[in-house]
């Protein structure tokens, strides 16, 4: 996979992570919290990188 | 970065005859009076000054009052042994406490934390939120809306979470002309606490925005919906885009 692809990928991640916390704030109010909701934060951005990583096309060869 | 200690507004209450003549009244004869139904206290409108306005909430042992004066709000609440002025202005928040030898200077991160653990601390303050959440102020005038921001601030300072519900609520009520603005006292963040607190204030404050503008829009006009997601995403990535760099993974 070209580093264009990752990148891509990750600014992907990180845009639905944005788009999605505000809403898991307003909902879980444990996640107001600077420990939880950092923690849940990085943990929605690597986990979304993750699955978009695997579910996306490649090559076969 | 914004600290989640005030809204905004002020309401002035008087605690009637039982409490001490302390308090400063704003003129001589109330020009409105109203005796709420459901908690028989007595809320009170003074004839605006040149530099000031004042509505007042009377109850019993209890007084809030709220004075309004260029780029300055006041809201002073004695009861339960407390004589306790939160003050707004361009400096910031001020929190005096007339028994103590304290003044809470909100210009600074410390002098913030001050301010709200002194307003955490007080019993009147707790009493007048609890009065403020019980009168009926369903009307759309400006005095229920004077005692809805009242509260909010209050509630606010005090940390809770559905503090400005019902100002929220009347402001729908209001028109499609009314809407709700956060506004808090404005700081330079400390460390990465600060920096999640403001971001979960931006996040929170642009969903809230986002509903409030879906709502206002007919079901029909797909493309206004549309906008106010528009804005609302591009709120939402900045925000979290601010938090990433504020907590220090600068590119």
């Amino acid at each position: 996979m070209r580093l264009a692809t990752v990148v891509l990928q990750v600014v992907i991640a990180f845009v639905l992570t944005a788009s999605f916390m505000p809403i898991v704030l307003v909902n879980v109010p444990a996640s107001r919290e600077p420990a939880a909701g950092s923690l849940l934060a990085a943990g929605m951005l690597a986990g979304l990188f993750a699955v978009i990583w695997a579910l996306w096309p490649r090559r076969r060869r | 970065m914004r600290k989640p200690i005030v809204a905004a507004g002020v309401v002035c209450a008087m605690a009637g005859s039982v409490l001490p003549a302390r308090a400063e009244r704003p003129g001589p004869t109330p020009v409105y009076r109203h005796v709420d139904r459901g908690t028989g206290a007595e809320v009170r409108l003074y004839r605006p000054t040149a530099d000031r306005a004042a509505v007042e909430v009377v109850a019993t042992d209890l007084l809030i009052v709220k004075s309004l004066a260029p780029g300055r709000t006041e809201t002073r609440i004695v009861g339960s042994g407390e004589d306790l002025t939160i003050t707004l202005d361009r400096a910031g928040v001020a929190v005096t406490d007339s028994r103590l030898p304290l003044t809470a200077d909100g210009s600074t991160t410390e002098g913030l934390r001050q301010a709200r653990g002194r307003i955490q601390s007080s019993t009147a303050v707790r009493r007048a939120v609890r009065l403020l959440g019980q009168m009926d102020v369903r009307d759309t005038s400006p005095i229920s809306h004077t005692l809805l921001v009242t509260r909010a601030l209050l509630g606010s300072a005090l940390g809770e979470p559905d503090a400005d519900d019902a100002l929220r609520s009347w402001s729908k009520r209001a028109g499609p002309g009314v809407r709700l603005v956060r506004a808090a006292a404005q700081q330079q963040p400390d460390g990465p606490t600060d920096c999640w607190t403001s971001y979960v204030m931006e996040a929170i404050t642009a969903w809230i925005e986002y509903e409030d503008c879906v709502d206002s829009e007919e079901w029909w006009d797909i493309p206004g919906m549309l906008g106010c997601l528009l804005i609302y995403d591009i709120r939402a990535i900045g925000a979290f885009s601010w938090w990433v760099s504020c907590v220090g993974f600068r590119g």
